[in-house]
C-alpha cells in the first residue's frame, strides 16, 4: 500500500501537476494551459482515483505490492485487490488527461519569440514526460483491467489453470512501470536544471545536449521493461539485449549529471535551501543511478534480485532524487506561487536533516541487500538487527525533515506577502509577473528576445563587483561564494 | 472583481480575485488546480508515509503460500 500510494498518487503527479501545471504556462508566456477544462477534469479523477484507493485501504488494503504479480493479485491475494486496481485505473486518465493538455500546450500557446530552444529546461523535460504519459499509461490500464476481469470473472489471462500466462502480467505491468520510473524522474531533472543554473548564476552548459537528452530518456525508457524481468525465466538473448539498453539509459542521464556540475563549476554559487535539494539531488541521483547499472548486469542482478539493494537504489532514485527535487522546486517556486517567503534557516536545517535522515535510512539497505536480506518479508536474520536499527533511526530523522517544511511552509501564508516578482534574481518568464501572478498571468503577451537562461553577463558583474548580493527572500545568510 | 479590487490595496491576484470554496473547486485557472494538486498531494503523501512503517506481515516464511522465503518476494 505504501508503493501503490507513493506510486501513483504522489511521485506520478507531484512534480508534473503541482509545479507543471502552475508553471508551463508562466513560462511559456500562455495565459493558461490550452484546455483549461480538461486540467480541472485531471483533478478530479485523480481525486476519485486517490478516494477509491483510500477506500481500498481502509478495506483492508492489498497484500500484493504495488506491482501486482499474477498470480498471486489474481488467483490467491485475498485483499482488496479489485477497488485498488480501479482506483488506479481513473487516477491514471488524470496523468494521460495532464499529458496530453500539456503536450497541446507546448505545441500551440508559446508566446511571441519563444522558440523551442528558448524554453526552459523544466518545460522540455514535462514535454518528455507528458508524451511517456500518454503512451505509457493507457497499457496499465489495460493490464489492470484484465487483473480485475479475471479476478472477478475467471476469464482466463494469466492463470495457466485458465489458459493463461502469468509472465505475460510481467511484460504488460513493467512496459507501463518502466517508462513510469521516467514520468518521475524527468520532472526532477527539469526542476534541477531551474535551480543549478540559478544558484550558479550561469548560463546552463550544454542546453541542447540537455533538452534532447530528456527526450532520449523518454524513448529508450520504452525499451528495458525486461530488466525487472531477468530471472522470470525469459530467454537469455533478451535479457542480454535489455541489459544493454539499460545500460545505455545512463548516457544520457550522464550527460545530465555532467552539464549540471560544469555548471557549477563555471558558477557563482549561492547555497539557498533550493540550491541544497538541488546539490542534494545531483549526489543521491548519481548514487542512485550507478547503483541501476548493477542491478543492469545480468550475474550482479541474479545475485542481489529481489534484496534490500533493489530497495535503496530505487528509493534513492524515488526518494533522493525526485522528492528532493520536488521540495527543492516548491521552495524555489513557493515566492511565486504564494507571494509569500519563508524562513530560510529552517529550510536549510531541514534541508541538511533531509539529506543527512535519508542517506542514514537507505544506505544501510544497499549492504544488507548485498548480504542477501530479501525483500517484502517483514523477518530477517539476527545478524542484519544492527544496520536495521540504523535504517529506523533514519527514517524517524527522515520523517521530521519532512514535517518541518509543513509546518514552516504553511506559516508563511499567514505572514504578508512581500516575496516580490522576482526574489531569486532569475530569469525566465515566470519571474516577470507579480507575485502570486493574476489570473490571466500577464498583463499582455510577453514577447522574448533572449537566449534561456541568460545568466552570463551578469555573473561577470557580480564577480567584478562583489557588491552586495541580491535581495533574496531569506532572513539569514545570503552567501556568494564562489565555486 | 472589480469590487475587491476597491477593497484591496494589492492588486488582485488569482490567489483573491475570488474567495468562495465553489470558485476554488471549480476554478480552470491553472494556478488554482495546480494548488488543488499541492493540497491533495500532500495529503497523500503523508498517507503512503505513514504506511510505510507497516510492512506486511503476510510473506514471512511461516505463511507464504509456497513454504520459501525465497520464493515468497512477489
Amino acid at each position: 500500500m505504501h508503493g501503490v500510494v507513493m506510486v501513483w498518487f504522489f511521485l506520478v503527479p507531484s512534480i508534473p501537476a503541482v509545479l507543471g501545471n502552475f508553471l508551463i504556462p508562466l513560462m511559456i508566456g500562455a495565459r493558461d494551459v490550452a484546455f483549461p477544462r480538461l486540467n480541472l477534469l485531471s483533478w478530479y479523477l485523480f481525486m476519485i482515483g486517490g478516494i477509491m484507493a483510500v477506500a481500498a485501504i481502509v478495506a483492508g488494503g492489498v497484500d500484493t505490492g504495488w506491482t501486482f504479480y499474477t498470480p498471486y493479485s489474481t488467483t490467491y491475494a485475498n485483499s482488496a485487490v479489485v477497488p485498488m486496481v480501479a482506483g488506479i485505473f481513473i487516477a491514471g486518465f488524470s496523468s494521460i488527461l495532464t499529458g496530453i493538455n500539456f503536450i497541446v500546450t507546448v505545441h500551440t500557446m508559446r508566446t511571441r519569440g519563444m522558440t523551442w530552444f528558448r524554453m526552459p529546461l523544466f518545460v522540455w523535460a514535462m514535454y518528455a514526460t507528458s508524451l511517456v504519459m500518454v503512451l505509457a499509461t493507457p497499457v496499465l490500464a489495460i493490464t489492470l483491467s484484465l487483473v480485475a476481469v479475471e479476478r472477478l470473472w475467471g476469464v482466463g489471462i494469466f492463470d495457466p489453470a485458465l489458459g493463461g500466462d502469468p509472465i505475460l502480467f510481467q511484460h504488460l505491468f513493467w512496459f507501463y512501470s518502466h517508462p513510469a520510473v521516467y514520468i518521475m524522474i524527468l520532472p526532477s531533472m527539469g526542476v534541477i536544471s531551474e535551480l543549478v543554473t540559478c544558484f550558479s548564476r550561469n548560463q546552463i552548459f550544454g542546453y541542447k545536449f540537455i533538452a534532447f537528452s530528456s527526450l532520449a530518456i523518454a524513448a529508450l525508457g520504452f525499451l528495458v521493461w525486461g530488466h525487472h524481468m531477468f530471472v522470470s525465466g525469459q530467454s537469455i538473448y533478451a535479457s542480454l539485449v535489455f541489459s544493454m539498453l539499460s545500460f545505455m539509459v545512463a548516457i544520457p542521464s550522464g550527460v545530465k549529471v555532467f552539464n549540471w556540475i560544469v555548471t557549477l563549476r563555471n558558477g557563482t554559487i549561492s547555497y539557498k535551501t533550493p540550491m541544497l535539494y538541488a546539490l542534494g539531488f545531483v549526489g543521491l541521483f548519481t548514487v542512485g543511478g550507478l547503483t541501476g547499472l548493477f542491478l543492469a548486469s545480468l550475474a550482479v542482478d541474479i545475485h542481489v534480485h529481489d534484496t534490500y539493494f533493489v530497495v535503496a537504489h530505487f528509493h534513492y532514485i524515488m526518494v533522493g532524487s525526485a522528492v528532493m527535487a520536488y521540495l527543492g522546486g516548491i521552495h524555489y517556486w513557493w515566492p511565486k506561487m504564494t507571494g509569500r517567503t519563508y524562513p530560510e534557516k529552517w529550510g536549510v536545517f531541514s534541508a541538511v536533516l533531509l539529506f543527512l535522515g535519508f542517506n542514514l535510512t537507505f544506505f544501510p539497505q544497499f549492504v544488507l541487500g548485498y548480504m542477501g536480506m530479501v525483500r517484502r518479508v517483514a523477518e530477517y536474520p539476527p545478524e542484519f538487527q544492527v544496520l536495521n536499527v540504523l535504517s529506523s533511526a533514519g527514517a524517524s530523522i527522515l520523517g521530521v525533515a519532512y514535517l518541518i517544511p509543513l509546518i514552516y511552509l504553511t506559516h508563511s501564508l499567514l505572514m504578508p506577502r512581500t516575496a516580490g516578482p522576482n526574489p531569486w534574481n532569475a530569469k525566465g518568464l515566470e519571474w516577470t509577473t507579480a507575485s502570486p501572478p493574476p489570473e490571466h498571468n500577464f498583463d499582455e503577451p510577453p514577447t522574448v528576445t533572449e537566449p534561456p537562461y541568460n545568466y552570463e553577463q551578469e555573473a561577470v558583474a557580480v564577480a567584478l563587483s562583489a557588491g552586495p548580493p541580491e535581495e533574496g527572500p531569506d532572513h539569514g545568510r545570503t552567501g556568494q561564494e564562489n565555486a | 472583481m472589480t469590487t475587491i479590487d476597491a477593497l484591496e490595496p494589492l492588486k488582485a491576484d488569482y490567489l483573491t480575485t475570488r474567495w468562495s470554496i465553489r470558485s476554488w473547486l471549480l476554478s480552470v485557472d491553472h494556478k488554482r488546480i495546480a494548488m488543488l494538486y499541492l493540497i491533495s498531494i500532500t495529503g497523500y503523501f503523508f498517507i503512503g508515509g505513514s504506511n510505510s512503517s507497516h510492512p506486511r506481515p503476510i510473506l514471512s516464511p511461516a505463511t507464504s503460500t509456497t513454504g520459501c522465503s525465497r520464493c515468497t518476494a512477489w
